[in-house]
């Protein structure tokens, strides 16, 4: 046995099971019962402005901490927030752990995370064998590229989103069109435009390679084979063992993450480092701006789609008819939550395929992204039109450029006509939503063991 | 062309009905006069609107907007909820003898945002018990903010609606 | 784009103008335009410089009028025309002489019902049996060969088709107007796909009305979107072309509801019908300057079509391509919209196509008819009359429908009842035109059916087409019957009383559209074909006309293809203005009140006088 390999696997294991106990720590639940029956008599009844607000009119009994004076740049917007308010702000985070894939079966095993992060470093993986997963998401930017759309020119007409955090989404692509993490990845190694190296490349690469071919037994308790009849079902454990690996990914603790922990724990002293500007950009965010319509709970996403009328890159009309034509392809794609390649077809969550509502309306529709290290991931939107978080925020404030609706249609959207204030309190909650790195040992490819 | 009488008028009631806010739009009164034959759905009572915290099983009566119908929901465990299947039970009485659940009628189920003209993306599923009474299943509301819930009673060639307002955090 | 050589179509070269109710294209094989004029019953033929080569009259006897729609021309010269009047296909020599007639209406295979596009490729005839939901091949010789598609939503089923094409290999493609999409099947009559759905954007349609194939690419006349659509034959978007025409009578290349296309031979000529416009525009490629036309913004339109109805100091109009149902405040100087609401959809609460409207008794809720899915829907309405007024969009909800195909007790009948026009009388009865059975259905307070009144046919007492119903003070029911031009009037028990022509101001017959008992005794009538409002006494004479005949005209009481009517309260008129995008309202004595609707189509209105 290879020492090193062991200690990474204590590692990983040590880390899922401090993942599983800090969730129970950081479950809101208790600390929010406990704000929202607080004695609502003494309650501010609305967000009165801060300075009206005396510190005694707080609904819940200040904590108190032994730290030198800190600088607590938002006590009294703290101090002012109501006990609904409050109950909003908890349902944001802390960020927990994702949904459970039982379509994957090893989508928590260390053994299969440590596979899949070396194939996700490889560039065997694409034909040219220069390109890897992590070509495109790069972890030294936020595992996103950084550009609007990826290079190589023509790969693809749709923007790079980050895997940070991946895991606690429910549809993969802008479209939707894969229904697990594991054939999202299998969908890009199948695509020539992208990697393209396809299953029976990529079968042959982990029976052929010996480092592989022990990773694999280590993982699914089998060797790999690159025999014609065996070419899907070793291509498709390497990517749920890629899948595993994506997983591992998560980017919390964000400096909201630590405003709401406290607030949930009633350690208003602490809460009130969040910066003033951050606070009342959130205040705006969930209230009169209603950005949580769509960007709702602890990934800030509602996990669905939805167009905002963003006009397409290059100008002209819209081409991308999105959701609509995802749905099409999910149903089409052998390798979805329901069909022969899934660990549990049955699963509610496999079958949810099955119940999903087609419709015209889905046209142009993309997966509404999670806000999570947002300022981290420019540019912005499926097709990378926007290049900073300002942009967007004053495309939202104007729907400058947006695309009409037709002649027929219904405008929903309507612009926020945000002030100048707005904006800037509005940028600094989202900058608040920057996570940590995952730990060191996962953002590069793991030394090949000697 | 965005001076058009009919498009600023419609733009400024827009604005006005968005500025004013949710709650308002809720207690605001609506007609239950008497109704003739004709337009019976004015029977309907429109203080249906549901609090997503209400307790889990929460027993919920509505008369259907025709005013036919006597609805019996049985809340889903936890209220509704934001981005998770829900399951619900129904029971449907004819308004007139309200102890007795309809056995010969059929339920269907649908969900819509009135604000954001769209409605779920997936498809509740109904199943019809031995008693007469419907479970429905894999109701999903995606988002934050006001929907309706529709629960269509199909008898015979009529299909009359009772509907529940979901306000969901 | 694997077609980078072939054309790509948006060249203004000229229009074809002065036509009336031009319906469908195609071109013969030396490039002459074949246009059909459903509303004068004539066929016209026209060179590559847009003059008059032809010109046929078609008549079932002398004095009554085919109606004729879609139209093909054999390899060997003849000429295939769908006549709607009779519900069958005749076929003309090339002198206009009729040689035979195919199929009859009815329900059974080989027969039809409103009979639209045709097509012919590899030695068949086809055509789009709008009222059976499917596509009919014959031989060219009569003899039916079968039928593909069935009613339906679902994968190889059909909602009124309105068109039909088929490619050099035999695959026939079919403008599924009613589910918004484009159908395409195999040689051997299987499925094979569908592509569409409604919406602005490419790819979608929002009425496809009309469809042409050519050299592998599919031509769809994208009606209420203002456009043709270029697709491939696998049904990937190729390109589009068509500014939507803003300002009244606009043209030069602008496009106005499209309705039909057809491709020239060569391929160098397509030619768009517009025929709510009576005009026909050709276009050739684009060449290098091509771009696709922009989405246009709601702010370009209001489309106030069909039925209409007023009650107290309420006026409900329909905007059937929304679909939407507007309800107006008129208790002002000019009417509020006070509440919208609508959506596309087959599910009860939905829409489809809807077709008239109507308050209730107590206006307290409103009536609308859906032919297409037959159902008549109610919507209650939460107006407090006392409240500020302001616009509510969630002023109207769905409170229950009727379908109608399941109300017990019908007299039987070969389609499942197709509801149109909506009546209610004060007495609580509810009368509703049934289109697809050509007869009036009534029923009590409660909805419970009571009586069928009318039959198929030309003569007293029968119909063919009724687009709406009016009430007198006396318990008569009036209707009027566009196909065969006339307003047919019954007793409150259905026994018929007389049947009376409209003038058209041309020393003709019109066609009647709108209808509304008239104060004192008589009725107004509108039209729609003339453009004009005829007011007729208790006998059936016409006494005044307003308007002026055969002229889109934009000013005050000047009407362009009117519609519903509706009687105010105070013995006044609404119509329904469809051709101006616009409704006018009309004091009792027949002068102007008001109007409402698109700018552009107003301003005209406003500055006259």
């Amino acid at each position: 046995m290879n020492l090193r390999w062991i200690w990474a696997s204590v590692a990983l294991v040590a880390l899922a099971i401090a993942g599983c106990a800090g969730r129970g720590a950081r479950e809101p639940a208790a600390a929010l019962t406990e704000v929202a029956g607080a004695p609502t008599s003494a309650a501010p009844t609305s967000a009165a402005p801060a300075s009206a607000a005396p510190a005694s009119a707080t609904p819940v009994e200040r904590s108190r901490t032994d730290s030198a004076p800190r600088e607590r740049p938002s006590a009294e917007l703290v101090a002012a927030l109501d006990a609904p308010t409050i109950t909003r702000i908890l349902r944001h985070g802390p960020l927990g752990d994702p949904e459970a894939d039982p379509t994957n079966r090893v989508a928590n095993s260390p053994a299969a995370a440590h596979f899949g992060q070396r194939l996700f470093y490889d560039p065997r993986l694409s034909l040219d064998s220069f390109h890897s997963c992590a070509s495109c998401h790069m972890p030294t930017r936020a595992f996103a590229d950084g550009l609007e759309l990826p290079m190589p020119a023509g790969s693809s007409e749709r923007h790079v989103p980050t895997v940070l955090n991946v895991a606690h989404q429910r549809w993969f692509f802008w479209d939707g069109r894969s229904d697990s993490l594991w054939s999202q990845a299998l969908a890009v190694i199948e695509n020539p435009k992208e990697l393209g190296v396809g299953r029976p490349g990529l079968a042959k690469l982990v029976t052929r390679d010996a480092l592989y071919r022990s990773e694999y037994r280590a993982a699914f308790g089998e060797d790999p084979s690159d025999a014609e009849a065996d070419v899907d079902r070793t291509a498709v454990n390497a990517v749920k063992a890629i899948a595993a690996y994506e997983t591992l990914l998560q980017s919390g603790d964000s400096a909201f993450d630590r405003f709401a922990a406290a607030l949930g724990a009633n350690d208003l002293d602490t809460a009130a480092e969040y910066p003033a500007e951050a606070l009342r950009g959130l205040l705006l965010f969930d209230g009169r701006a209603n950005c949580r319509s769509c960007h709702p709970g602890t990934n800030f996403s509602d996990g669905e789609f939805h167009s905002i009328g963003m006009f397409p890159r290059g100008g002209g009309k819209p081409t991308d008819a999105g959701r609509m034509r995802g749905i099409d392809k999910l149903r089409a794609d052998p390798f979805r939550g329901n069909g022969a390649f899934s660990d549990a077809p049955d699963c509610d969550r496999a079958l949810e395929v099955d119940s999903l509502v087609q419709s015209s309306e889905q046209w142009g529709q993309v997966r509404t992204p999670s806000l999570r290290n947002v300022a981290r991931t420019a540019p912005y939107m499926s097709q990378g039109q926007l290049a900073t978080l300002r942009e967007v925020l004053e495309y939202y404030s104007t729907l400058d450029r947006a695309i009409p609706v037709g002649h027929h249609g219904e405008q929903v959207l309507k612009p926020l006509h945000f002030t100048a204030q707005e904006i800037n309190d509005l940028e600094a909650f989202l900058r608040s939503l920057d996570g940590r790195d995952p730990p060191a040992h996962l953002v590069w490819a793991p030394p090949k063991p000697r | 062309m965005n001076n058009s009488p009919m498009i600023s008028l419609r733009a400024t009631t827009l604005l006005l009905v968005l500025a004013v806010p949710l709650v308002a739009a809720l207690a605001s009164p609506r007609s239950t006069s008497n109704a003739s034959p004709r337009s019976t759905s004015n029977a309907a009572p429109r203080d249906t609107a549901l609090a997503a915290s209400r307790d889990a099983g929460e027993v919920r009566k509505i008369t259907s907007n025709g005013g036919r119908y006597v609805l019996e929901v049985r809340e889903p465990e936890g209220g509704f909820q934001r981005g998770k299947p829900l399951a619900f039970d129904v029971r449907v009485m004819h308004a007139g003898d309200p102890d007795r659940a309809l056995t010969d009628v059929e339920l269907l189920v649908d969900a819509d945002m009135p604000e954001h003209l769209h409605g779920t993306n997936r498809a509740p599923r109904i199943e019809r018990a031995a008693d007469g009474s419907f479970h429905v299943e894999n109701v999903y509301l995606h988002m934050a903010g006001w929907w309706e819930v529709f629960l269509d009673v199909v008898e015979g060639p009529w299909t009359e609606r009772a509907q529940m307002r979901v306000i969901i955090e | 784009m694997a077609a980078a050589a072939k054309p790509h179509y948006g060249l203004f070269r000229r229009a074809i103008p002065d036509l009336v109710s031009p319906e469908f294209a195609t071109f013969d094989a030396e490039g002459r335009l074949w246009v059909t004029e459903a509303h004068t019953g004539q066929v016209r033929a026209f060179d590559g410089e847009g003059q008059e080569v032809a010109r046929f009259v078609l008549e079932v006897k002398p004095n009554v009028l085919r109606e004729p729609h879609g139209i093909a021309i054999a390899p060997n010269g003849e000429v295939f025309v769908a006549d709607a009047f009779e519900q069958c296909v005749i076929v003309l020599n090339g002198e206009g002489l009729r040689l035979r007639t195919i199929g009859k209406r009815g329900a059974g295979l080989g027969d039809m019902r409103e009979p639209r596009g045709l097509a012919i490729g590899g030695g068949k005839l086809y055509v789009a049996d709008s009222g059976n939901h499917r596509i009919d091949v014959f031989a060219l010789d009569g003899k039916f060969e079968r039928a593909l598609g069935k009613r339906g939503y679902g994968d190889g089923e059909l909602l009124a088709p309105n068109d039909v094409a088929v490619d050099a290999d035999g695959r026939v493609f079919v403008a599924d107007l009613g589910n918004q999409r484009i159908a395409r099947f195999g040689k051997d009559g299987a499925f094979g796909r569908a592509w569409g759905g409604i919406g602005p954007f490419s790819g979608l349609f929002h009425a496809p009305t009309g469809i042409a194939v050519f050299d592998g690419r599919v031509f769809v006349a994208d009606r209420d979107n203002h456009r043709v659509q270029v697709f491939d034959g696998e049904g990937l978007p190729d390109h589009e072309w068509g500014v939507h025409a803003v300002r009244p009578r606009e043209g030069n290349g602008k496009l106005h509801y499209p309705n039909a296309v057809a491709i020239a031979p060569k391929g160098d000529v397509v030619a768009v019908v517009e025929g709510l416009e009576g005009r026909v525009q050709l276009f050739g490629d684009e060449g290098e300057d091509a771009s696709d036309p922009p989405i246009v913004d709601r702010s370009a339109s209001a489309h106030y079509e069909g039925g209409c109805d007023a009650a107290a100091d309420l006026v409900a109009m329909l905007e059937p391509a929304g679909p939407t149902v507007s309800i107006f405040d008129m208790g002002h100087e000019t009417p509020v919209e006070i509440t919208r609401f609508g959506r596309s959809g087959t599910r009860a609460g939905q829409f489809l196509v809807p077709a008239d409207v109507e308050f209730s008794v107590d206006h307290r809720s409103v009536w609308v008819s859906d032919p297409l899915v037959h159902r008549i829907s109610e919507f209650s309405l939460a107006r407090d009359p006392g409240a500020v007024l302001r616009f509510d969009p969630y002023m109207a909800r769905f409170a229950r429908a009727l379908d109608l195909a399941a109300v017990p007790g019908l007299p039987a009948a070969p389609w499942p009842p197709e509801p149109t026009a909506l009546e209610l009388g004060a007495d609580g009865t509810f009368y509703v035109a049934d289109r697809a059975n050509a007869r009036i259905l009534a029923f009590d307070a409660r909805m419970e059916f009571v009586r069928a009144f009318g039959e198929p046919g030309t003569g007293l007492g029968r119909l063919l087409e009724p687009t709406a119903i009016a009430l007198d003070g006396s318990g008569n029911v009036y209707v009027a019957d566009a196909r065969s031009r006339k307003v047919e009037s019954f007793d409150a028990q259905g026994k018929p009383r007389g049947a009376w022509p409209i003038p058209n101001g041309r020393n003709g017959d019109g066609r009647p559209r709108g209808l509304a008992a008239a104060e004192g005794g008589g009725f107004w009538v509108t039209a729609e074909d003339a453009s004009i409002l005829v007011r007729a006494d208790g006998d059936g004479i016409p006494v005044a006309t307003i308007g002026k005949a055969w002229t889109a005209g934009l000013g005050r009481l000047e009407f362009f293809h009117p519609e519903g009517i509706a009687r105010t309260p105070d013995g006044g008129l609404v119509v329904v203005d469809a051709g101006n995008h616009r409704f006018q309202v009309l004091d009792a004595k027949g002068g102007f009140r008001t109007a409402w609707g698109s700018r552009l189509f107003l301003t005209p209105t406003f500055e006259t006088k």
